[in-house]
């Protein structure tokens, strides 16, 4: 059957949706490179008349600002970048690699049984606060506490389930025959998985790996508990920043959000068709 | 005394992309009441289209259809008193039996009660009333379509649609299928067409066929009708299994007679054919075709390939340059590479126009 | 005469080993059989490091965090392995006389069925309007999931400021309503603001996944259900809807586990106050553990939550579950 047009009314209700979606980003965007005379005006302001880049340019060297008559920011952000980066990208691929194995095993040899999906969920159904005590108290003892080392363990192993979850159901949809097909022709079979299957999943491992970074840039809770002096994320750095200013330089603040979201909206255009699936656990695939 | 047709298709035509594909050209058609129809051609033909338009689901880019007598175009699909079978059943399996026959009647607001019985009534003439409470997921492949018949009938339409009705079952299913919709058809005298690719679901479930290929209607006579003296080399070569053979020849008369003249062959023309010249095509079907002994008008023939089929054989030969199939008896076979003699029965044979491969004999449509 | 008998018996032995292999349940020759042993302990190595750490992620931690509830410890007090076992003590107290915890706990399970609820549904009606044809439609597909995108602190933080009283949603407010309302100062505003919040940030989830199952959905019961008469409403609630309370559940399932733990955005909007009037459970654990240091009772709380949280998820995934395993399988 013929699909059935736009009514004017539908489209008013898409106009509103899209309207409401955008405007938060689009007013953080605009923060960020307003100047600090247009930081706390009342009424707010909506676009600044003179735009500047000067709140990127304080996260990395703190008293830019100071151009303003705005007193400078207490740290950089530049540990927080860094931090981030290193965390995340390190994380995501050992997690990714692992994860990778996991499922081929999961899914061409051993069987399956009914619980193992629940095991998988009930790991994230615990309060993270709950589960990073325990962290702190080993990492504590071990001497990994607020060190990069630490912070890359927790989130490889937060992340691996759900990498591994949604690898396998990428694997499941690769016959078997491919891979005996290249045993057959003479390879080992590690040899045929990485050349053979690797490829022929190659959407998935790439969604797969933008997912969990997603994951792993977003993550707060494990960061901030985690981190004292040596290392920072972006989320954490945020939150100080909050805290730390009395939420006043909203300017930079802004800058420093900006500079989060961007690599995850543009990760997030890249693996759209595989969100469904990474999101429930491969339970609804597009 | 003329009824007015259950069903008339008044020169249906569909047009898609702006005209460049033509999927339904010119068609004609009517169904008289108490009727079976089934329309018959290969994929692509155009007959899902045909019944997507009676049903409502698309419209057509011109002609019009009717349905006792009065024009159905103006009305939603919803609204046309037409039932359609779906080939996949389209079974709502989250509900039971029951509620998935009662879903026409209760989308229309009728009184529970009513609906109980009338669910009821239809559930017993198709052997489901012990399953009523069953979720439609649960159940067999002849068990499903026997609700979605029930699903439509219960609706009361005046005209029953059928999509590929026996595709879907296994062979011992089909008969049983069969013979439901038989019965069905005898006892509420419902007005039944089936849409078919499958040649021997229709010459086996329809009193007439209607063949469409390539968006045309080729023919529509009785099931027999279609059989022996097909419209259209189409019909000859779609109907029958293996189809009717077609050679290409010449027509000559003279003193004694006329006669169609292929290589190695010939065979006289009925006399309503009268005298006639020029390019011919002759078609025989395969049971009208004996190999024997040299006798009168016998003609010599080159066994190429024989394929046993149980009671029957089907051999193919080779005569003059042309290639036929016979279908004989299964104790007769002669040997690949040997020399028979075959004869035609002259008073089966069809005879058409080798420009517009139309059967030369007017046959009533 | 002798040796011919030694040698067919030599040769009867040779058979026997593999008949016995195939009346094994496994079946096979023998060749077979030591084929697929590798095969397992192959498989084996190559999920075992990732199931490793798993196991000892997951279980490691949660049996510390076991034991930890069953004590009152706290780290001023020395190590953990010198601390007492106190039995269900902290269970008793956290469910008997800790108000703010029972308190948290209503507070979090309304706001997750609050904002679930307008999640679902304004995501689903959005996926039915992408149903129909219209121009730029790939477009707006990606603008309108951007939200989920956006990681939590930060939308925490640009909420914060959007909902500040000199804030551009107080001038909105004032030109429609003629009302500013001080939206953190009261607990009704506040948690309107943390449920808008939540709201913005993940109605795209539901957008995405209703859309992918309404695609979903085979195309002949519905045009079977338009040919027997229903109008669209009744289409829509009586067949299409049906269709798709597996993936609904599914969809509801996975964001009620996440909205349970929700912790950032309301750590950024407004940290739990104006006192505690949106203090989450998550909020409430982190305060017991980092601001309190009361681990062991802040351990006990969250395992409250897990098993809140399994029995949550396991009554929810009843009706569908046969239906989900198959699939996942």
């Amino acid at each position: 059957m013929p699909k059935k047009p736009l009514t004017p009314l539908l489209a008013l209700m898409l106009g509103v949706a899209l309207v409401l979606t955008l405007f938060p980003i689009f007013w953080i965007l605009m923060t960020s490179i307003k100047p600090p005379t247009d930081w706390n005006t009342s009424p707010a302001t909506w676009v600044p008349s003179d735009p500047t880049l000067i709140n990127f340019r304080t996260l990395f060297d703190p008293e830019a600002i100071g151009a303003f008559g705005v007193g400078g920011v207490s740290e950089s952000a530049t540990a927080a970048v860094f931090g981030s980066l290193l965390t995340s990208i390190t994380a995501t691929l050992i997690a990714v690699c692992i994860g990778f194995f996991a499922a081929i095993g999961l899914s061409r040899y051993a069987k399956i049984n009914r619980f193992t999906p629940l095991m998988i969920l009930s790991g994230r159904m615990f309060p993270p606060a709950a589960i990073a005590v325990p962290f702190v108290i080993i990492f504590a003892t071990v001497g990994l506490i607020d060190t990069y080392a630490g912070l890359i363990a927790i989130y490889v192993a937060i992340t691996l389930p759900f990498a591994t979850w949604m690898l396998k159901s990428f694997v499941d949809e690769v016959p078997r025959e491919v891979e005996e097909a290249a045993m057959v022709d003479g390879r080992s079979r590690m040899a045929a998985h990485l050349t053979v299957t690797g490829p022929l999943i190659k959407g998935g491992l790439f969604a797969t790996t933008l997912f969990i970074f997603i994951l792993n840039w977003s993550e707060f809770m494990f960061a901030l508990v985690l981190s004292y002096t040596n290392i920072e994320t972006i989320p954490v750095r945020l939150s100080k920043y909050v805290t730390a200013t009395a939420g006043t330089l909203y300017g930079v603040q802004a800058a420093l959000a900006v500079l989060a979201m961007a690599p995850l909206i543009v990760a997030g255009f890249l693996i759209q068709k595989h969100l469904a699936r990474g999101m429930t656990f491969g339970a609804v695939k597009r | 005394m003329t009824q007015t047709p259950k069903l008339e298709l008044v020169n249906l035509h569909k047009k898609y992309d702006g005209g460049s594909v033509v999927a339904v050209r010119d068609l004609s058609l009517t169904v008289g009441a108490g009727e079976t129809l089934a329309i018959l051609g290969p994929s692509g033909c155009g007959k899902s289209t045909t019944l997507n338009m009676i049903v409502g689901i698309e419209a057509p880019s011109a002609g019009d259809i009717r349905i006792d007598g009065v024009s159905v175009l103006d009305q939603a699909a919803g609204q046309r008193s037409v039932g359609l079978v779906f080939q996949d059943y389209a079974i709502f399996t989250h509900m039971t039996v029951a509620q998935n026959i009662a879903f026409g009647l209760s989308v229309r607001g009728m009184a529970r009660s009513e609906i109980k019985r009338q669910v009821g009534e239809t559930a017993e003439m198709l052997g489901l009333s012990s399953q009523l409470n069953t979720r439609a997921d649960t159940l067999g492949g002849s068990e499903l379509q026997r609700v979605a018949i029930g699903r439509t009938l219960v609706t009361k339409p005046a005209l029953l649609l059928l999509d590929e009705p026996l595709s879907n079952l296994e062979t011992e299913m089909r008969a049983t299928m069969r013979r439901e919709l038989r019965r069905l058809q005898k006892e509420i005298g419902l007005t039944i067409v089936y849409v078919t690719h499958d040649q021997i679901e229709a010459l086996s479930l329809a009193s007439r066929i209607a063949v469409m290929s390539e968006g045309r209607l080729r023919q529509c006579a009785a099931t027999h009708i279609v059989y022996e003296q097909p419209a259209h080399t189409f019909v000859a070569g779609f109907i029958g299994e293996p189809p009717m053979n077609l050679v290409l020849g010449a027509f000559e008369t003279d003193a004694n007679g006329a006669r169609f003249v292929a290589e190695g062959l010939q065979v006289a023309l009925p006399q309503a054919l009268g005298p006639r010249q020029g390019q011919g095509i002759l078609g025989l079907r395969p049971d009208a075709i004996r190999l024997s002994e040299a006798f009168g008008d016998s003609f010599q023939a080159d066994v190429l390939l024989v394929e046993p089929r149980g009671a029957e054989t089907v051999i193919t030969f080779g005569i003059g340059g042309a290639q036929m199939k016979a279908t004989v008896p299964a104790h007769y076979s002669p040997e690949v590479g040997t020399r028979v003699n075959v004869v035609f029965d002259p008073a089966r044979a069809a005879f058409f126009s080798a420009e517009t491969n139309y059967n030369l004999m007017e046959t009533t449509p | 005469m002798a040796d011919k008998t030694l040698h067919t018996a030599a040769l009867r032995i040779e058979p026997a080993p593999q008949e016995r292999a195939t009346s094994d349940s496994t079946g096979g020759s023998t060749g077979a059989k030591i084929a697929r042993r590798r095969c397992k302990r192959f498989a084996m190595g190559l999920a075992a490091p990732g199931q490793l750490i798993s196991i000892f992620v997951l279980v490691v931690s949660l049996l510390v965090a076991l034991v930890m509830s069953f004590t009152l410890w706290s780290p001023t007090r020395g190590s953990l392995f010198d601390a007492t076992f106190e039995g269900l003590f902290n269970y008793e107290e956290l469910l008997i006389y800790d108000t703010r915890f029972l308190e948290a706990v209503g507070r979090t399970v309304a706001f997750s069925v609050i904002c679930l609820s307008l999640e679902l549904v304004i995501g689903l009606g959005l996926a039915l309007i992408f149903l129909r044809e219209f121009k730029g439609k790939s477009a707006l597909f990606s603008t309108l999931l951007t939200p989920m995108m956006v990681m939590p602190v930060v939308v925490g933080y640009t909420f914060w400021m959007l909902f500040q009283s000199n804030g551009p949603i107080n001038q909105i407010s004032m030109f429609l309503f003629g009302a500013s309302p001080a939206w953190f100062q009261s607990a009704g505003l506040a948690w309107t603001a943390v449920i808008v919040t939540e709201v913005w940030h993940w109605t795209p989830l539901f957008f995405l996944i209703m859309l992918s199952g309404l695609n979903s959905i085979p195309e002949n019961p519905v045009r079977a259900a338009v040919i027997l008469g229903a109008s669209s409403r009744q289409i829509f609630w009586r067949v299409v809807l049906p269709m798709l309370k597996p993936i609904i559940i599914v969809a509801l399932v996975i964001r009620a586990i996440e909205v349970l733990k929700l912790f950032d955005e309301v750590f950024m909007l407004t940290r739990g106050g104006p006192s505690t009037s949106t203090e989450t459970i998550s909020l409430y654990i982190y305060k017991l553990a980092f601001q309190d240091f009361q681990l062991a009772y802040g351990a006990a709380a969250a395992f409250l939550v897990l098993i809140g949280t399994l029995v949550m998820v396991h009554v929810l995934l009843a009706p569908v579950r046969d239906q989900l395993l198959g699939r996942n399988n």
